[in-house]
Protein backbone atom coordinates (compact mmCIF):
# COMPACT_ATOMS: atom_id res chain seq x y z
CA UNK A 1 0.00 0.00 0.00
CA UNK A 2 1.45 3.23 -1.01
CA UNK A 3 0.45 6.60 0.22
CA UNK A 4 -0.20 8.19 3.51
CA UNK A 5 -3.14 7.18 5.63
CA UNK A 6 -4.16 9.26 8.58
CA UNK A 7 -6.37 6.89 10.51
CA UNK A 8 -9.53 7.59 12.39
CA UNK A 9 -7.97 8.03 15.78
CA UNK A 10 -5.00 10.01 14.58
CA UNK A 11 -4.53 13.73 14.99
CA UNK A 12 -1.84 15.69 13.23
CA UNK A 13 -1.28 19.30 14.06
CA UNK A 14 1.13 20.91 11.71
CA UNK A 15 2.21 20.80 8.15
CA UNK A 16 1.94 17.77 5.92
CA UNK A 17 3.58 17.57 2.54
CA UNK A 18 3.64 14.55 0.32
CA UNK A 19 4.24 13.35 -3.18
CA UNK A 20 1.89 10.44 -2.80
CA UNK A 21 -1.76 10.00 -2.22
CA UNK A 22 -2.95 11.15 1.17
CA UNK A 23 -6.07 9.69 2.71
CA UNK A 24 -7.44 11.34 5.81
CA UNK A 25 -9.84 9.58 8.13
CA UNK A 26 -8.74 11.36 11.25
CA UNK A 27 -8.04 14.93 12.19
CA UNK A 28 -5.63 17.34 10.57
CA UNK A 29 -4.99 20.90 11.62
CA UNK A 30 -2.53 23.11 9.83
CA UNK A 31 -1.85 22.55 6.19
CA UNK A 32 -1.96 19.60 3.87
CA UNK A 33 -0.32 19.54 0.51
CA UNK A 34 0.31 16.73 -1.91
CA UNK A 35 1.33 16.50 -5.53
CA UNK A 36 -0.98 13.52 -5.83
CA UNK A 37 -4.58 12.93 -4.87
CA UNK A 38 -5.98 13.81 -1.47
CA UNK A 39 -9.05 12.15 -0.05
CA UNK A 40 -10.90 13.41 2.96
CA UNK A 41 -13.09 10.51 3.94
CA UNK A 42 -16.33 10.59 5.82
CA UNK A 43 -15.66 11.12 9.50
CA UNK A 44 -12.50 13.08 8.93
CA UNK A 45 -12.09 16.58 10.27
CA UNK A 46 -9.66 18.82 8.46
CA UNK A 47 -9.00 22.37 9.54
CA UNK A 48 -6.32 23.14 7.07
CA UNK A 49 -5.58 24.65 3.74
CA UNK A 50 -5.30 21.89 1.20
CA UNK A 51 -3.46 21.81 -2.06
CA UNK A 52 -3.44 18.71 -4.19
CA UNK A 53 -3.65 17.39 -7.71
CA UNK A 54 -7.17 16.23 -7.03
CA UNK A 55 -9.24 16.42 -3.94
CA UNK A 56 -12.25 14.42 -2.83
CA UNK A 57 -14.11 15.63 0.20
CA UNK A 58 -16.42 13.27 2.04
CA UNK A 59 -15.70 14.62 5.48
CA UNK A 60 -15.58 18.04 7.03
CA UNK A 61 -13.08 20.52 5.68
CA UNK A 62 -12.54 24.04 6.89
CA UNK A 63 -9.95 25.88 4.89
CA UNK A 64 -9.07 27.02 1.44
CA UNK A 65 -8.65 24.38 -1.18
CA UNK A 66 -6.49 24.40 -4.28
CA UNK A 67 -6.36 21.60 -6.80
CA UNK A 68 -4.50 21.50 -10.07
CA UNK A 69 -6.93 19.01 -11.51
CA UNK A 70 -10.27 18.74 -9.76
CA UNK A 71 -12.23 19.00 -6.57
CA UNK A 72 -15.07 16.63 -5.83
CA UNK A 73 -17.37 17.46 -2.99
CA UNK A 74 -19.11 14.22 -2.23
CA UNK A 75 -22.45 13.59 -0.70
CA UNK A 76 -22.19 14.07 3.03
CA UNK A 77 -19.08 16.16 2.60
CA UNK A 78 -18.85 19.60 4.06
CA UNK A 79 -16.54 22.30 2.86
CA UNK A 80 -16.17 25.79 4.24
CA UNK A 81 -13.59 27.75 2.36
CA UNK A 82 -12.61 28.95 -1.04
CA UNK A 83 -12.03 26.56 -3.88
CA UNK A 84 -9.54 27.17 -6.60
CA UNK A 85 -9.63 24.47 -9.21
CA UNK A 86 -10.26 24.03 -12.90
CA UNK A 87 -13.00 21.54 -12.21
CA UNK A 88 -15.42 21.30 -9.33
CA UNK A 89 -18.28 18.95 -8.69
CA UNK A 90 -20.67 19.23 -5.80
CA UNK A 91 -22.76 16.18 -5.17
CA UNK A 92 -26.32 16.23 -3.96
CA UNK A 93 -26.24 16.24 -0.19
CA UNK A 94 -22.96 18.04 0.14
CA UNK A 95 -22.70 21.34 1.92
CA UNK A 96 -20.43 24.09 0.78
CA UNK A 97 -19.77 27.67 1.67
CA UNK A 98 -17.11 29.66 -0.06
CA UNK A 99 -15.97 31.19 -3.27
CA UNK A 100 -15.11 29.27 -6.38
CA UNK A 101 -12.38 30.24 -8.77
CA UNK A 102 -12.16 28.06 -11.86
CA UNK A 103 -9.49 30.09 -13.58
CA UNK A 104 -11.94 31.22 -16.23
CA UNK B 1 -10.03 -1.96 15.49
CA UNK B 2 -8.80 1.20 13.97
CA UNK B 3 -6.87 1.04 10.78
CA UNK B 4 -3.14 1.58 11.11
CA UNK B 5 -2.06 5.00 10.02
CA UNK B 6 0.81 5.42 7.63
CA UNK B 7 3.16 8.25 6.84
CA UNK B 8 4.46 7.33 3.41
CA UNK B 9 8.01 7.71 2.18
CA UNK B 10 7.58 11.02 0.42
CA UNK B 11 5.48 12.53 3.13
CA UNK B 12 6.82 15.08 5.54
CA UNK B 13 4.92 16.02 8.66
CA UNK B 14 5.99 19.07 10.59
CA UNK B 15 4.05 19.11 13.78
CA UNK B 16 2.81 16.81 16.43
CA UNK B 17 1.09 13.52 15.84
CA UNK B 18 -1.06 11.94 18.45
CA UNK B 19 -3.84 9.44 18.71
CA UNK B 20 -4.90 5.91 19.38
CA UNK B 21 -3.87 2.86 17.51
CA UNK B 22 -0.77 2.26 15.49
CA UNK B 23 1.35 4.34 13.20
CA UNK B 24 3.88 3.35 10.59
CA UNK B 25 6.34 6.00 9.55
CA UNK B 26 8.14 5.60 6.24
CA UNK B 27 8.71 9.30 5.64
CA UNK B 28 9.77 12.18 7.81
CA UNK B 29 8.24 13.52 10.95
CA UNK B 30 9.49 16.67 12.57
CA UNK B 31 7.57 16.79 15.79
CA UNK B 32 6.50 14.61 18.62
CA UNK B 33 4.65 11.37 18.14
CA UNK B 34 2.39 9.98 20.81
CA UNK B 35 0.33 6.87 20.18
CA UNK B 36 -1.45 4.34 22.34
CA UNK B 37 -0.49 1.41 20.16
CA UNK B 38 2.54 0.54 18.14
CA UNK B 39 4.80 2.96 16.35
CA UNK B 40 7.06 1.67 13.60
CA UNK B 41 9.85 3.83 12.26
CA UNK B 42 10.83 2.14 9.02
CA UNK B 43 14.30 1.86 7.61
CA UNK B 44 14.35 5.01 5.52
CA UNK B 45 12.21 7.04 7.85
CA UNK B 46 13.41 9.90 9.99
CA UNK B 47 11.81 11.29 13.09
CA UNK B 48 12.94 14.41 14.84
CA UNK B 49 11.10 14.59 18.08
CA UNK B 50 10.14 12.33 20.88
CA UNK B 51 8.18 9.15 20.32
CA UNK B 52 5.86 7.72 22.94
CA UNK B 53 3.90 4.54 22.47
CA UNK B 54 3.15 1.15 23.93
CA UNK B 55 5.48 -0.51 21.51
CA UNK B 56 8.13 1.14 19.38
CA UNK B 57 10.03 -0.54 16.56
CA UNK B 58 12.83 1.47 15.04
CA UNK B 59 14.79 0.68 11.91
CA UNK B 60 15.32 4.25 10.79
CA UNK B 61 16.66 7.45 12.25
CA UNK B 62 15.30 9.10 15.35
CA UNK B 63 16.57 12.26 16.99
CA UNK B 64 14.62 12.44 20.18
CA UNK B 65 13.65 10.41 23.16
CA UNK B 66 11.91 7.09 22.77
CA UNK B 67 9.55 6.04 25.50
CA UNK B 68 7.69 2.76 25.30
CA UNK B 69 5.42 1.49 28.02
CA UNK B 70 6.04 -2.05 26.85
CA UNK B 71 8.58 -2.88 24.18
CA UNK B 72 11.21 -0.68 22.62
CA UNK B 73 13.12 -2.44 19.87
CA UNK B 74 15.96 -1.00 17.85
CA UNK B 75 16.42 -3.13 14.77
CA UNK B 76 19.52 -3.29 12.59
CA UNK B 77 20.03 -0.02 10.83
CA UNK B 78 18.36 2.03 13.52
CA UNK B 79 20.09 5.26 14.42
CA UNK B 80 18.92 6.94 17.55
CA UNK B 81 20.17 10.05 19.23
CA UNK B 82 18.19 10.39 22.39
CA UNK B 83 17.23 8.56 25.51
CA UNK B 84 15.56 5.18 25.46
CA UNK B 85 13.09 4.16 28.11
CA UNK B 86 10.85 1.17 28.23
CA UNK B 87 9.86 -1.88 30.22
CA UNK B 88 11.69 -4.03 27.73
CA UNK B 89 14.37 -2.66 25.48
CA UNK B 90 16.11 -4.49 22.68
CA UNK B 91 19.03 -3.19 20.70
CA UNK B 92 19.95 -5.37 17.77
CA UNK B 93 23.39 -5.59 16.30
CA UNK B 94 23.77 -2.87 13.73
CA UNK B 95 21.68 -0.38 15.61
CA UNK B 96 23.35 2.83 16.70
CA UNK B 97 22.42 4.65 19.86
CA UNK B 98 23.66 7.74 21.52
CA UNK B 99 21.82 8.47 24.70
CA UNK B 100 20.77 7.13 28.01
CA UNK B 101 19.19 3.71 27.99
CA UNK B 102 17.13 2.55 30.87
CA UNK B 103 14.61 -0.15 31.43
CA UNK B 104 11.83 0.86 33.70
CA UNK B 105 8.39 -0.30 34.62
CA UNK B 106 7.67 -3.97 35.03
CA UNK B 107 10.67 -6.25 34.95
CA UNK B 108 11.08 -7.98 31.62
CA UNK B 109 9.72 -11.43 31.16
CA UNK B 110 11.82 -14.55 30.96
CA UNK B 111 12.92 -13.95 27.41
CA UNK B 112 13.93 -10.36 26.98
CA UNK B 113 14.89 -8.74 23.73
CA UNK B 114 18.22 -9.70 22.11
CA UNK B 115 20.60 -7.39 23.83
CA UNK B 116 20.26 -6.50 27.44
CA UNK B 117 19.74 -2.86 28.13
CA UNK B 118 21.68 -0.77 30.54
CA UNK B 119 20.47 -0.61 34.08
CA UNK B 120 19.08 2.66 35.26
CA UNK B 121 21.88 4.98 36.07
CA UNK B 122 21.02 6.47 39.39
CA UNK B 123 22.61 9.81 39.08
CA UNK B 124 21.74 12.01 42.02
CA UNK B 125 21.53 15.17 40.04
CA UNK B 126 19.10 13.88 37.51
CA UNK B 127 16.04 13.18 39.63
CA UNK B 128 16.19 16.71 40.86
CA UNK B 129 15.70 17.95 37.36
CA UNK B 130 13.13 15.40 36.40
CA UNK B 131 10.05 16.74 38.18
CA UNK B 132 10.24 19.91 36.19
CA UNK B 133 9.47 18.01 33.05
CA UNK B 134 6.20 16.61 31.95
CA UNK B 135 5.34 13.00 32.18
CA UNK B 136 5.85 12.58 28.50
CA UNK B 137 9.47 13.43 28.42
CA UNK B 138 11.80 10.82 29.71
CA UNK B 139 11.97 11.29 33.43
CA UNK B 140 15.66 11.76 33.09
CA UNK B 141 16.70 15.24 32.30
CA UNK B 142 19.76 14.84 30.21
CA UNK B 143 22.76 16.87 30.81
CA UNK B 144 25.11 16.89 27.92
CA UNK B 145 28.30 15.79 29.69
CA UNK B 146 26.76 12.49 30.71
CA UNK B 147 28.31 10.77 27.73
CA UNK B 148 31.80 11.34 26.53
CA UNK B 149 33.23 14.83 26.24
CA UNK B 150 33.31 15.26 22.55
CA UNK B 151 32.05 17.85 20.11
CA UNK B 152 28.55 16.51 19.94
CA UNK B 153 25.88 19.16 19.65
CA UNK B 154 23.20 16.50 19.84
CA UNK B 155 22.19 16.39 23.49
CA UNK B 156 21.22 20.01 23.77
CA UNK B 157 19.27 19.74 20.58
CA UNK B 158 17.49 16.63 21.63
CA UNK B 159 16.41 18.53 24.64
CA UNK B 160 14.43 20.88 22.52
CA UNK B 161 12.29 18.32 20.85
CA UNK B 162 10.84 16.40 23.73
CA UNK B 163 8.69 19.10 25.12
CA UNK B 164 5.16 17.93 25.87
CA UNK B 165 3.33 16.42 22.97
CA UNK B 166 0.28 18.57 23.01
CA UNK B 167 2.00 21.83 22.84
CA UNK B 168 1.01 25.17 21.61
CA UNK B 169 2.18 26.26 18.19
CA UNK B 170 5.17 27.73 19.92
CA UNK B 171 6.87 24.40 19.86
CA UNK B 172 6.47 24.05 16.15
CA UNK B 173 7.87 27.46 15.71
CA UNK B 174 10.72 26.83 18.02
CA UNK B 175 11.76 23.54 16.58
CA UNK B 176 12.62 24.45 13.03
CA UNK B 177 14.57 27.42 14.24
CA UNK B 178 16.77 25.46 16.51
CA UNK B 179 16.91 22.31 14.49
CA UNK B 180 18.30 23.14 11.07
CA UNK B 181 21.88 23.22 12.15
CA UNK B 182 21.89 19.90 13.95
CA UNK B 183 20.14 18.35 10.99
CA UNK B 184 23.05 19.02 8.75
CA UNK B 185 25.46 17.65 11.26
CA UNK B 186 23.41 14.65 11.82
CA UNK B 187 22.47 13.41 8.41
CA UNK B 188 25.95 12.81 7.08
CA UNK B 189 26.98 11.10 10.26
CA UNK B 190 24.18 8.63 9.85
CA UNK B 191 25.08 7.93 6.30
CA UNK B 192 28.66 7.30 7.12
CA UNK B 193 27.67 5.16 9.97
CA UNK B 194 25.64 3.03 7.67
CA UNK B 195 28.56 2.39 5.39
CA UNK B 196 30.79 1.04 8.07
CA UNK B 197 31.11 0.56 11.77
CA UNK B 198 30.00 3.35 14.04
CA UNK B 199 32.47 6.19 14.54
CA UNK B 200 34.90 5.53 17.34
CA UNK B 201 34.00 7.05 20.63
CA UNK B 202 37.62 7.53 21.56
CA UNK B 203 39.15 10.33 19.54
CA UNK B 204 41.62 8.01 17.86
CA UNK B 205 41.88 10.25 14.85
CA UNK B 206 43.23 13.05 16.88
CA UNK B 207 46.04 10.91 18.13
CA UNK B 208 47.09 9.95 14.66
CA UNK B 209 46.89 13.49 13.49
CA UNK B 210 49.12 14.65 16.26
CA UNK B 211 51.65 11.99 15.52
CA UNK B 212 51.77 12.93 11.88
CA UNK B 213 52.22 16.53 12.71
CA UNK B 214 55.08 15.75 14.99
CA UNK B 215 56.85 13.72 12.34
CA UNK B 216 56.36 16.42 9.81
CA UNK B 217 57.74 18.93 12.25
CA UNK B 218 60.85 16.96 12.79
Amino acid sequence: MAGTLIGEELTIEGEITSEEEVVVQGTVRGSLSSTDAVQILSGAVVEADISAASLAVGGVVTGNVTATDRVDLQSGGRLVGDVRSARLTIADGASFKGNVDMDV
Amino acid sequence: MTSPSTISATTVVRGNIGGEGSLEIFGRVEGNVSMTGQVIVAADAAVRGSVTATEIQVAGAVAGNLTASDVLMLNPGARVVGDLAGARIGIAEGALVRGLVRTEGEPPLAKPAPVAAARPVAAPAKPALAPARTALATPIARTAPVVVPRPAPMPPKVNLAPTPVVTEPELEDAEPESDPIPVKHEAPKYEHALDGPPPPVVPAIKGQAKAKKKFKGR
